[in-house]
C-alpha cells in the first residue's frame, strides 16, 4: 500500500514533469537544465524543492521524490535559477555553460535576523533589548480555532491563557507574568496592526437570571487565519511604551500583508466533536434506593415504594437529553495576496460554524479583510488594514450561579433532577420537578428558550507613511474600531419561569466604539561606523465609548412574535441604558542606541493623561530602559559553536488604567423604583453614587528583568531565558467606609502586590536521516503574592504577605468511625460518618481559626512541549500544554457526594453508592449528616489539585507535491484534547464544569495556486 | 517633498487642534454634582431617593448584600424590634440558631455576628442619613427652587432625617450624630450624647411636623404627611417620658385623621388611601416592590408562593379576649390549598399571621398591600398613655382607647374600658401596654414598648431567654468598630 502510493506519486510528478515540458516548448532558443537537489546536511535528496527562473517566475519546476529536475531555460549564460524549499535557506545560481545544476540546501534555522514587531515599530530580533515572545503563521496549528487566544495557549512562557467556558466562542482569561490588579482588569492590552482596542466585551448580558450564559470570547471577531504573527511584550523596557496600559503585559497582532508573488489560497476543515469526560449518574432505581435509606438513617418513611425503586418511572440521563451526539465544526477560508505595481494587497473572506455539544449553543462567523498598501511616489506610502466581522452566537441557560453552582440551568441535571423522573409526562409536557416543582424548570424545557445574539465588528486602520529625508520619516495613523452587538431572548411559556410570568422577552444592544488618531516621527542615523541611534517621538489620542440599552417585557400577547413585537408585551419591566466615554491622550519616546553591534541601549518614556482618575492625578508618567549586551560579538569571545550570546537588563514601570468610568467624580444616579400616588405609579429618584476621589489614579508596576538569549550550532539550538521581578504599587482596594459617610466602600490607591518569576524557551531542530525534528519546550514559573495589604482587614488564618489567591481551607482528617471517641475530641458535637477535621491550632476545638493555606488558585508552573517531525512530505506535530501546582475548588464533587439534600430532589453521583454508613465505615466519603463545626463543602477533600497535562493537538499532515496544479497543497488531520493527564475528580480541570470540554477530530486541507 | 512637508504641518496641526485636549470626564448617563439641585424638580428627585430607602437596603442596586431593606420584609426594621419581644419569632430561628433569626430570639447577638439586620440596619439608617443631609444642604440658600417646593422637599428630608435618627438611637443608644454632609469619607466621628440626639430628633420631626402638610393630591399621595412627623415625634417623647411633650405632640394631628372602620381594611390588598395611614411604604404585586409580609408568615400549605415561619407567641395569642377581632388574623388551623386537608399547628410554636390580607393578584411572594409604618391608632395610645402618666387614669385616656376597643369589639359595648375599673395609674398603664400589642403587633413597636415600661429583659428572661440588662441596645457590629477607633462599643458587649 505504501510502495503503491509512492508509485502514485512519483508517477504524478512525472507526468506534471511532462506536461510543463510540453507547456515551456517554443519559448523560442532554449536549453535544459537539469540536476539533483540535497540537504547539505545529509546528502538525502530533497522532493518538491521549487526551482524557477528568476528573471521569468512563470517558468519553473519543481524536484521529484529522487530530488531530481529538469527544467527547459533560454539559452543564456547570464540566467539565474531560483532554488527555493520551506525550512531551507533559498539559493540562487548562475546557469554559465553547464546543463547539469546540482545542488545541495542548508537548513534554514530560524534567523537572527528575523524581525519582530514591538510598539510603534519594529526591531530586529537580535537587537531587542527586552522580553518579547514571538509567535509566527507558521507555527500555529491547523486545527479549526475561533480566536487568536487559542493560539497563545502555553505557546509563549509566561503568557498564561486559561479557558473558562468550552462553550462554542467561550472565554479566556489571559494573565502575563501573574496578577498585578485586584479590582482592575488583569488582560493584557491587545493592539491589532498598530491600534490598541478595548477588549471589553459588547455582548450585552442578560439582566434576566434564566437566560445567563458566560461571556464569548471578545476576540472571536479577529479571523485567526488573518494574522501573521503574534508578539507578547512582557516586561516593562518593551511594555512601557504603552504606559497605563502596559501593566499587563501587551499583545500585538500583526495581520497578513500583500506577498510579492500572486498567491490563491483556500483552507477549509471539518471537525467532529465528543464530550471528552462526565459524570456517572445514579440510575433511576438507585436513585429512588439511596434516598429510600437515607430516610430511614433521619427515620423517616421511605420515599419511594420498593415498586418504584425496582422500576423507577425513567432512568434519564439528563445530560444527553440536552446534548448533540456530535459537536461539529466547518470552516473555510479563501484569500488572494500579491503585488500590481506599486499597490500590494492582501483579501480574504473567511466562514466558520460551530454547532456545540449542547443543542442551541451555536456560533457562527464571516469575516473578511482587506489589506492594502501603496507607494504612491518616492516619499508616500498609503495603507489601510481593514476587517468586518459578524459573529451570530445562539445561547443556552446555564443557571443563575449562585452559592458556586449553577441552578435553575441547562446544566442542573448535575444537581437538580433526579435520573428517575421522565423528561416528559405521559401528555408530552415537561415534568416537573418531584420535590420543588415551583423552583426548578425542567432542564430539556430550558432548551424552549431562544437566546440569540449577533455581534458585528468593524476594525481598521487608515496611514500614511511620509519618507522626509533619509533619516526621518513620520506616519500618521488613524484607527477605528466599531463593534455592536444585540441580543434577543425569550422565556416561553413552556418553561416554568416563563410560564410564571406569561413569557418574558429581553431585547439589548450595546454598542463600544474606540477612536485613534496618531503622529509618530522615526529618526535613525549611522555615526561612524559604530555608532547608529533610532530614535521616536509621537503623539497619540485615543477615546473609547460605550453604550446601550435593553427593554425587557414580560405576558406577551403572542407566543409566536414575542420579542419581536415588543408591544405585545402587557408587562413592561424597567429597562436601562447608558453612555460612557474615556480619553487617552499620549506623548511617546523611545532612543536605541546601538554601539558597534555590542551594545544596545532602548530608553522609553510615555505620558498618559486619562479621564478616568482623578483630578490631582490626570497624567502619569512611564519611563523604561533596558541594556543588551551581545557577548558573541566581544573580541575576547570565542567559540566554535555559540552563535549568540546576549544578555539583557531591563527596568521600568508601567501602568494599569482599566478600572472603569466615572469612579474619580462625585456623581448622582437614577435609584431602584419605588411606587409612589394612589394610582400606585413607579417613580424614581437620584442620589449620590459614590465619594468624590480626586486622588484616584492608574496602578503602577515597577518590573526588573535579566535575560541570556543563546543559541548554538549553527542556530540548531536556540534559548532564552528570563527571570524578573514585578511589584506592583498604588494597587486599587476597596475600603470599608464608616456608615456616616453614606457609603459602603471607597476605592483607593494604597496596596502593593508582588510577582516575580523565571521563564525558559528552549528550541532545537535535529535532522538525522531523511527525518528534520523541531521541537520546542516552554516553562514559567511565577509566584504572586501580597506586599503590603494597606491595613485591609484579613482572618487569623491568612498569611499576611501570602499568595494573593491564595485558598485557605480546613484540612480533612478521614471521617469519625463508630468507635471513635469523638466526645473527647476537637469536635465533640460530631457523630460517626462526619468529617473529621484536624485542629490546626491545638486549641483543642474545631473552629474557624482551624484553616490554613492549601493551595492557591493560579499555577506556580505553566509549560507547553511541542514536537514537529517531518519526513519527506509527511509531518506529524503534537503539543503538550500543562500547567502545575493550582487549586481549585470541585463544587460538583462536593454536592453530588453528599446525600444531605437528596430529600429535596437532588441528584447524586454514583460514588454516594459507597458513602460513609453503620455498616459501610468509609473513610472518603461522609454520611451526609451536616456537621455544626467546620465546613462539610469547602473544605480540603473538595479542593483539589488542578493541574494537568494535555495533549492539546496532534496533526498530521500529508504536503505531495503537486505543484503544476497548486503551488502548495496540504491535507492534515488533527486531533484537539486528545487525552489529559490530571488528579481533578471533576469533568475538567482548567475551563470548570457548566459545559462539557470537547475532543475534537479535524480532517482539512490548504491549498495555494 | 515641500508639498509633503507642508501636508503634513496641516496634519499635525489638524491633529492638535480638532482633538479636545481637556482630560475632565464627560458623564452622559449621570448627573454631576455641580449641574444638580438647578430647579424645582431636581429638588423633588432628589426627595425621592429617600422613598427607595425605606423599602430596598441600597437605594441604587439590590446587590449590597440584601435586596429588602429598613421597612420591606427581610431582615427589617419590624424583625429587630420584634423578634426579641414576646410578640412575635420565626419558626427559622429553631432551624437555623446561628441565623439572624436564630440570634435575635435567643439573646445571642454580639459584635461579631451583628451580620443580618443587626449589621444592615446601623449600615442602611446611616445611609439614609447622609442622602437626608445632602438634600438639607443643597437646599440651604438655594435660589433655584422655588419656597413653596423648597419648604415640601425640606420637611420630608428632616422627617426622614428624624426617623433614621430615632432608629438607630432606639436600636444602638448613643450613636454619632452627623447632620452636615461627610466631607471626607474616611472620617471617623465619636458618638454623641443622648441629650444631643434627643434635641435633634425632636427638632427635625417637630420642624417636619411644621412644614408638611396633612394629605397630598392623589398623585403624590404616599409621601411623609404632617401625621407622620407628630405621630413619631410623640411616639419619640413617650419612649423618653417626656409624657407632657408627647401628648403635645399627638394632640397637634388628633383632630386630623380619623380611624378606619374595620381594623382588617388598614392592611388589606386595597389599604392604598386608608384614612388611618399616617405613613406606608406603597407596594405593587411586582418582585422587589410588593409587600412578603404574608409570605413570611403563611406556610407554604396554605397560601401559595408563601415560606413561612413568622409567628406570634403562643402565650401572646392566648392574652386576647378571643372575642377580639383583631385576633381572627392571627390563626393556629388552616385547609391545605394542595390537598384539602385540614391542618392544626403545634400551639408552642404559636399562630400564623395573616395581618396582610391575601392578594388574589399576588406575583410569587409579592402582593399590594401597602406596609403600614406609622398610623393613627398608634397616635391614640400613645396620648392615652401620656395623659395616663401625667394624670392617673383619667376619662379621655379611657375614651381614647375606647376608640379602638369599640372596633375591636364590634356591637359588643361590655368590652368598653370604664374608669373606674382603673384604681390606679400602674394599672392603666398595664394595660394599655397590652392594648398596644393587641392592636399593633406585627408592626414594629413591642420593642420599644416593652423598654419604656421596663419589662424587656424581664419578659424575656421569664422565656428562658439569657437577656441580660445591656441587651436594652443592639451592640454596634464589629466591622464598624474596627474602621472607627473614636467609637466605643456599647457596654456589656
Amino acid at each position: 500500500m505504501r510502495i503503491q502510493t509512492f508509485k502514485l506519486v512519483k508517477t504524478t510528478i512525472l507526468v506534471l514533469g511532462l506536461i510543463f515540458s510540453v507547456m515551456s516548448y517554443g519559448q523560442g532558443e532554449t536549453r535544459r537544465i537539469s540536476g539533483t537537489v540535497t540537504d547539505s546536511e545529509n546528502g538525502e535528496p530533497l522532493i518538491g524543492v521549487t526551482i524557477v527562473l528568476k528573471s521569468n517566475p512563470s517558468t519553473g519546476t519543481v524536484t521529484d521524490i529522487d530530488g531530481n529536475y529538469s527544467l527547459q531555460v533560454p539559452d543564456n549564460n547570464q540566467e539565474v535559477l531560483t532554488y527555493s524549499y520551506i525550512g531551507y535557506n533559498t539559493e540562487e545560481v548562475t546557469i554559465g555553460s553547464s546543463s547539469n545544476i546540482d545542488i545541495s540546501l542548508e537548513l534554514d534555522f530560524q534567523s537572527l535576523d528575523e524581525v519582530v514587531v514591538v510598539g510603534y515599530g519594529t526591531v530586529k530580533k537580535s537587537d531587542l533589548t527586552g522580553s518579547v515572545a514571538s509567535v509566527k503563521a507558521e507555527e500555529f496549528n491547523p486545527g479549526p480555532v475561533v480566536s487568536v487566544s487559542s493560539h497563545l495557549q502555553n505557546t509563549a512562557p509566561g503568557v498564561v491563557m486559561t479557558q473558562t467556558s468550552a462553550q462554542p466562542g467561550g472565554n479566556f482569561s489571559v494573565q502575563v507574568r501573574g496578577q498585578t490588579s485586584l479590582l482592575g482588569s488583569n488582560e493584557p492590552l491587545y493592539v491589532i496592526d498598530g491600534l490598541p482596542i478595548s477588549n471589553d466585551n459588547v455582548t450585552p448580558g442578560s439582566s434576566a437570571l434564566v437566560r445567563y450564559s458566560p461571556s464569548k470570547n471578545p476576540l472571536n471577531g479577529i479571523n485567526p487565519n488573518d494574522i501573521l504573527s503574534i508578539e507578547v511584550l512582557k516586561d516593562a523596557s518593551a511594555a512601557a511604551i504603552y504606559g497605563a496600559r502596559g501593566a499587563n503585559g501587551v499583545v500585538i497582532i500583526t495581520t497578513k500583508s500583500g506577498s510579492e508573488r500572486t498567491q490563491v489560497n483556500f483552507t477549509s476543515s471539518l471537525s467532529i466533536q465528543e464530550i471528552s469526560n462526565q459524570y456517572e449518574f445514579l440510575t433511576g432505581s438507585e436513585y429512588a434506593q439511596v434516598t429510600n435509606e437515607w430516610s430511614e438513617f433521619l427515620g423517616l418513611e421511605p420515599v419511594f415504594s420498593p415498586a418504584e425503586v425496582r422500576n423507577p418511572a425513567a432512568n434519564t440521563n439528563w445530560l444527553e437529553e440536552v446534548s448533540r451526539d456530535n459537536g461539529t465544526i466547518q470552516q473555510y477560508q479563501l484569500s488572494a495576496s500579491g503585488k500590481s505595481g506599486d499597490l500590494n494587497y492582501y483579501l480574504s473572506g473567511n466562514y466558520y460554524e460551530h454547532n456545540g455539544l449542547i443543542k442551541n449553543t451555536d456560533l457562527s462567523r464571516f469575516t473578511g479583510r482587506v489589506n492594502l498598501n501603496a507607494q504612491i511616489s518616492d516619499m508616500v506610502k498609503v495603507g489601510t488594514n481593514l476587517t468586518l466581522s459578524q459573529t451570530d452566537n445562539s445561547n443556552v441557560h446555564f443557571g443563575d450561579n449562585a452559592g458556586g453552582g449553577n441552578f435553575n440551568g441547562i446544566f442542573t441535571y448535575r444537581d437538580s433532577w433526579p435520573s428517575n423522573v421522565p423528561v416528559y409526562n405521559n401528555d408530552g409536557s415537561y415534568s416537573k420537578h418531584p420535590v420543588v416543582p415551583e423552583l426548578n424548570p425542567n432542564p430539556v424545557s430550558l432548551l424552549d428558550i431562544s437566546d440569540n445574539s449577533r455581534d458585528t465588528r468593524i476594525l481598521g486602520s487608515l496611514f500614511t507613511d511620509f519618507s522626509l529625508t533619509n533619516e526621518l520619516s513620520a506616519k500618521v495613523r488613524f484607527g477605528f474600531d466599531y463593534m455592536d452587538s444585540d441580543r434577543g431572548g425569550y422565556v416561553p411559556t413552556s418553561v416554568l419561569t416563563g410560564a410564571q410570568v406569561g413569557g418574558d422577552g429581553e431585547l439589548s444592544s450595546n454598542q463600544n466604539q474606540n477612536i485613534l488618531s496618531e503622529l509618530t516621527f522615526n529618526y535613525s542615523k549611522q555615526l561612524g561606523n559604530k555608532h547608529r541611534i533610532s530614535a521616536l517621538a509621537g503623539y497619540t489620542y485615543q477615546t473609547f465609548q460605550s453604550e446601550g440599552y435593553n427593554v425587557h417585557g414580560q405576558n406577551f400577547s403572542s407566543e409566536t412574535t414575542n420579542i419581536n413585537d415588543m408591544s405585545g408585551a402587557s408587562v413592561l419591566l424597567p429597562g436601562y441604558s447608558y453612555k460612557q466615554r474615556s480619553k487617552l491622550i499620549s506623548y511617546i519616546s523611545r532612543l536605541n542606541y546601538d554601539f558597534d553591534d555590542r551594545y544596545v541601549l532602548t530608553a522609553t518614556m510615555r505620558a498618559d493623561g486619562s479621564t478616568k482618575f482623578g483630578a490631582k492625578n490626570k497624567w502619569g508618567f512611564f519611563p523604561s530602559g533596558a541594556l543588551a549586551w551581545k557577548i558573541h560579538n566581544e573580541a575576547f569571545f570565542s567559540s566554535s559553536f555559540i552563535e549568540e550570546l546576549k544578555m539583557r537588563l531591563s527596568y521600568g514601570q508601567t501602568g494599569n488604567q482599566e478600572i472603569g468610568n466615572k469612579l474619580s467624580q462625585a456623581l448622582y444616579g437614577s435609584t431602584r423604583p419605588f411606587i409612589l400616588g394612589s394610582g400606585e405609579q413607579i417613580a424614581i429618584g437620584l442620589a449620590p453614587v459614590r465619594p468624590e476621589n480626586d486622588n484616584l489614579k492608574w496602578e503602577t508596576t515597577t518590573q526588573y528583568n535579566v535575560g541570556f538569549d543563546i543559541s548554538f550550532w549553527s542556530g540548531r539550538i536556540q534559548a532564552s531565558i528570563d527571570a524578573y521581578r514585578k511589584i506592583t504599587t498604588d494597587v486599587l482596594l476597596n475600603f470599608t467606609l464608616d456608615p456616616t459617610s453614606g457609603f459602603e466602600t471607597i476605592t483607593a490607591n494604597a496596596g502593593a502586590l508582588q510577582n516575580h518569576g523565571a521563564e525558559l524557551q528552549l528550541k532545537a531542530i535535529n535532522t538525522f536521516g531523511g527525518f528534520k525534528w523541531t521541537s520546542g519546550f516552554n516553562v514559567a514559573y511565577n509566584e504572586n503574592r501580597w506586599k503590603d495589604r494597606a491595613g485591609l482587614p484579613y482572618a487569623n488564618y491568612e498569611i499576611e504577605k501570602g499568595p494573593v489567591q491564595g485558598i485557605y481551607s480546613y484540612v480533612v482528617d478521614g471521617i469519625w468511625q463508630s468507635g471513635d471517641d469523638i466526645a473527647n475530641s476537637a469536635q465533640p458535637s460530631s457523630q460517626p460518618g462526619q468529617f473529621r477535621f484536624a485542629d490546626l491550632d491545638d486549641d483543642g476545638r474545631v473552629t474557624g481559626d482551624d484553616r490554613e493555606l492549601i493551595g492557591q488558585g493560579v499555577p506556580d508552573l505553566t509549560y507547553g512541549i511541542n514536537n514537529r517531525l517531518s519526513w519527506r512530505n509527511l509531518e506529524l506535530s503534537c503539543f503538550l500544554q500543562g500547567v502545575y501546582g493550582v487549586t481549585k475548588f470541585n463544587y460538583d464533587r462536593a454536592s453530588l457526594n453528599n446525600v444531605n439534600d437528596i430529600l429535596f430532589g437532588r441528584n447524586k453521583s454514583r460514588q454516594v453508592l459507597s458513602r460513609w454508613t453503620p455498616n459501610n465505615p468509609s473513610n472518603t466519603i461522609p454520611s451526609g449528616i451536616v456537621n455544626t463545626v467546620g465546613d462539610d463543602f469547602r473544605n480540603s477533600q473538595y479542593y483539589e489539585n488542578a493541574s494537568f497535562l494535555r495533549m492539546r493537538n496532534i496533526t498530521l499532515s500529508y504536503s505531495p507535491s503537486i505543484e503544476k496544479l497548486f503551488s502548495s497543497f496540504r491535507i492534515y488531520v488533527d486531533v484537539q484534547n486528545a487525552f489529559t493527564v490530571t488528579e481533578w475528580t471533576g469533568i475538567d480541570p482548567e475551563t470548570g464544569n457548566d459545559y462539557p470540554n470537547a475532543r475534537t477530530y479535524t480532517l482539512g486541507f490548504d491549498v495555494t495556486f | 517633498m515641500i508639498r509633503f512637508k507642508n501636508i503634513l504641518t496641516i496634519i499635525t496641526f489638524l491633529l492638535l487642534i480638532s482633538c479636545d485636549q481637556s482630560l475632565e470626564e464627560d458623564v452622559f448617563d449621570e448627573v454631576s454634582s455641580a449641574n444638580f439641585f438647578q430647579s424645582d424638580q431636581d429638588a423633588i428627585t432628589a426627595v425621592n431617593s429617600l422613598y427607595v430607602k425605606l423599602r430596598g437596603a441600597g437605594v441604587r442596586t439590590t446587590s449590597d448584600g440584601q435586596a429588602w431593606g429598613l421597612f420591606a420584609q427581610g431582615e427589617s426594621i419590624f424583625r429587630v424590634n420584634q423578634d426579641v419581644t414576646d410578640e412575635t419569632w420565626t419558626t427559622w430561628a429553631k432551624l437555623f440558631p446561628s441565623g439572624s433569626s436564630g440570634v435575635l430570639e435567643s439573646f445571642n447577638f454580639t459584635p461579631f455576628n451583628a451580620g443580618g439586620g443587626i449589621y444592615y440596619m446601623y449600615r442602611d439608617l446611616y445611609e439614609g442619613v447622609s442622602i437626608a443631609n445632602n438634600i438639607i444642604a443643597n437646599l440651604e440658600d438655594n435660589s433655584a427652587v422655588s419656597a413653596s417646593v423648597k419648604n415640601q422637599v425640606l420637611g420630608q428630608a428632616l422627617f426622614a432625617r428624624g426617623l433614621f435618627y430615632y432608629h438607630l438611637n432606639s436600636l444602638y443608644g448613643e450613636v454619632p450624630l452627623i447632620l452636615e454632609p461627610v466631607a471626607n469619607p474616611f472620617d471617623t466621628p465619636f458618638q454623641a450624647s443622648e441629650e444631643e440626639l434627643v434635641i435633634s430628633i425632636s427638632s427635625d420631626l417637630e420642624q417636619a411636623g411644621q412644614l408638611l402638610p396633612v394629605s397630598y393630591p392623589s398623585n403624590e399621595y404616599g409621601r411623609f404627611t404632617k401625621g407622620a412627623a407628630y405621630a413619631l415625634l410623640s411616639r419619640f417623647y413617650l419612649n423618653k417620658k417626656m409624657w407632657q411633650e408627647s401628648a403635645d405632640a399627638a394632640n397637634q394631628i388628633i383632630d386630623d385623621y380619623s380611624l378606619s372602620p374595620d381594623y382588617a381594611s388598614i392592611f388589606a390588598p386595597d389599604n392604598n388611601g386608608n384614612p388611618e395611614i399616617l405613613f406606608s411604604v406603597l407596594s405593587i404585586a411586582q418582585a422587589g416592590l410588593g409587600n412578603a409580609y404574608l409570605a413570611a408568615s403563611a406556610e407554604p400549605d396554605q397560601v401559595a408562593a408563601s415560606w413561612g415561619g413568622d409567628r406570634v407567641h403562643q402565650e401572646f395569642y392566648h392574652s386576647f379576649d378571643p372575642a377580639d377581632i383583631r385576633r381572627q388574623l392571627l390563626v393556629k388551623t388552616y385547609t391545605s390549598i394542595f390537598d384539602d386537608s385540614e391542618i392544626t399547628l403545634d400551639d408552642e410554636d404559636g399562630a400564623v399571621i395573616l395581618k396582610y390580607a391575601e392578594d388574589e393578584d399576588h406575583v410569587g411572594p409579592w402582593a399590594s398591600n401597602d406596609i403600614v409604618v406609622l398610623r393613627y391608632a398608634s397616635v391614640i395610645l400613645d396620648l392615652a398613655e401620656a395623659l395616663n402618666e401625667i394624670n392617673g387614669p383619667n376619662q379621655e385616656s379611657i375614651d381614647q382607647i375606647n376608640r379602638l376597643r369599640a372596633r375591636a369589639f364590634p356591637g359588643d359595648p361590655t368590652k368598653l374600658l370604664n374608669l373606674t375599673d382603673f384604681s390606679s395609674k400602674e394599672q392603666l398603664r398595664n394595660h394599655i401596654l397590652n392594648e398596644r400589642s393587641w392592636e399593633l403587633y406585627y408592626e414594629g413597636y413591642r420593642r420599644d414598648d416593652l423598654k419604656r415600661h421596663g419589662k424587656f429583659i424581664e419578659r424575656a428572661q421569664a422565656r428562658g431567654r439569657n437577656a441580660q440588662p445591656y441587651h436594652r441596645i443592639y451592640p454596634i457590629p464589629q466591622t464598624y468598630l474596627d474602621i472607627n477607633p473614636n467609637q466605643k462599643q456599647n457596654t456589656g458587649y
